[in-house]
């Protein structure tokens, strides 16, 4: 996609995976302090720029962030390296998420989801004239995207999160959320339809105030 | 890799699905948005974490080794007297002539010291001259004894 002039700076930094190897790995199965520190430091904001997307404070996501790296540093020995370090920050991560829900008295569980056999009745599909590229033109596309991603349900939410923003293959969301491949996409699908709605209610709002 | 048996027909729905143009643009949208940064003030609040929970499993670690170290000497030890004390305590078969035999040395000396008593009575010099040895060993001079000393 192509980001015209004008455009809000949006700037997405690949993660240094390559800083996280097994020697790495094993350092901090030994409890190594410094190693475990370098874990850290590849991956505190992508845990920190999920859970903050997960719960509603900042302050809340900078707590459970850290319990996240706390957790994993108490139990790293149980890591068994099947899946990537990756997956297993993010599954701590998703956990506390929904411990801090349920606290809260936001079950995840309650919010009512429409599989996939349902999903063209249930949702109306923008036309092809909608283009994404004029819609960031517009000065607060980022707060509509953040504010229609932060509407959705836990559970989409979060596997959009997974998939769009962390780049995490369906497979490995589907290991991190415990769930089949089936729903990880159906989920998906329902999320990105949702955001796309809640964006053409916005921009339709947009353009009636300009009128 | 299939993790579960899905559905074949819905997995080539939904992958065909995902792969619009609509939604694709959305993918785009959600990847573009901005990265989170933490303060350096929480990074140095988690290392403090970390170093005490660090410091917490050292400690675990060392009270371990001495509590299994301390556990083993100590079942060790059970077992050692275990084996050791009730063989002790037990009167075996070779005990008793044991103390059979001190008491036949025994009463062999003391017939041995009865018999060489008897034999110095019998003998050439007799009871007089050890009482005469006796008398000897005293303080009195020679000239200074008296009859009822010797009676």
């Amino acid at each position: 996609m192509v980001i015209g002039q004008g455009a809000l700076a949006l700037n997405f930094e690949k993660p240094k995976e390559s800083v996280v190897d097994e020697s790495l790995l094993e350092k901090c199965r030994r409890q190594d302090y410094e190693a475990f520190g370098k874990l850290v430091d590849a991956y505190q904001n992508r845990v920190f720029g999920f859970v903050r997307r997960m719960v509603p404070t900042g302050e809340d996501a900078e707590d459970i962030t850290q319990e996240v790296f706390i957790r994993a540093f108490q139990n790293f020995h149980r890591f068994d390296m099947r899946s990537s370090v990756r997956t297993w920050l993010f599954k701590i991560a998703h956990n506390l998420c929904v411990d801090r829900a349920r606290k809260v008295g936001r079950s995840p569980e309650q919010v009512s989801l429409a599989l996939s056999a349902d999903i063209e009745e249930e949702f109306e599909v923008p036309d092809d004239r909608w283009q994404p590229d004029q819609m960031l033109a517009q000065a607060n596309l980022e707060e509509a995207v953040e504010l229609a991603v932060s509407q959705l349900s836990e559970k989409l939410r979060s596997v959009l999160i997974l998939h769009d923003r962390e780049d995490m293959p369906y497979e490995e969301i589907a290991t991190t959320l415990n769930l089949p491949l089936g729903t990880v996409k159906s989920r998906l699908f329902l999320a990105r339809t949702h955001v796309q709605n809640a964006l053409k209610q916005y921009m339709e709002d947009r353009n009636g105030n300009l009128a | 890799m299939a993790i579960w048996p899905s559905d074949k027909k819905e997995q080539v729905i939904s992958d065909s699905k995902l792969e619009s143009t609509q939604q694709q643009a959305i993918a785009s949208l959600v990847k573009k948005l901005p990265e989170e940064n933490l303060s350096m003030a929480w990074r140095s609040s988690l290392n403090e974490r970390i170093r005490a929970e660090a410091e917490k499993k050292r400690k675990q670690r060392r009270t371990r080794i001495v509590w299994s170290s301390s556990l083993g000497f100590g079942m060790a030890g059970a077992i050692l007297l275990m084996v050791m004390v009730p063989n002790a305590m037990r009167p075996t078969s070779e005990a008793i002539p044991t103390s059979n035999k001190s008491e036949v040395l025994e009463s062999s000396l003391y017939a041995l010291h009865q018999e060489s008593v008897v034999l110095g009575g019998v003998s050439s010099t007799g009871v007089a001259y050890r009482r005469t040895q006796e008398f000897d060993n005293s303080d009195l001079g020679e000239d200074e004894w008296n009859s009822s000393q010797i009676y």
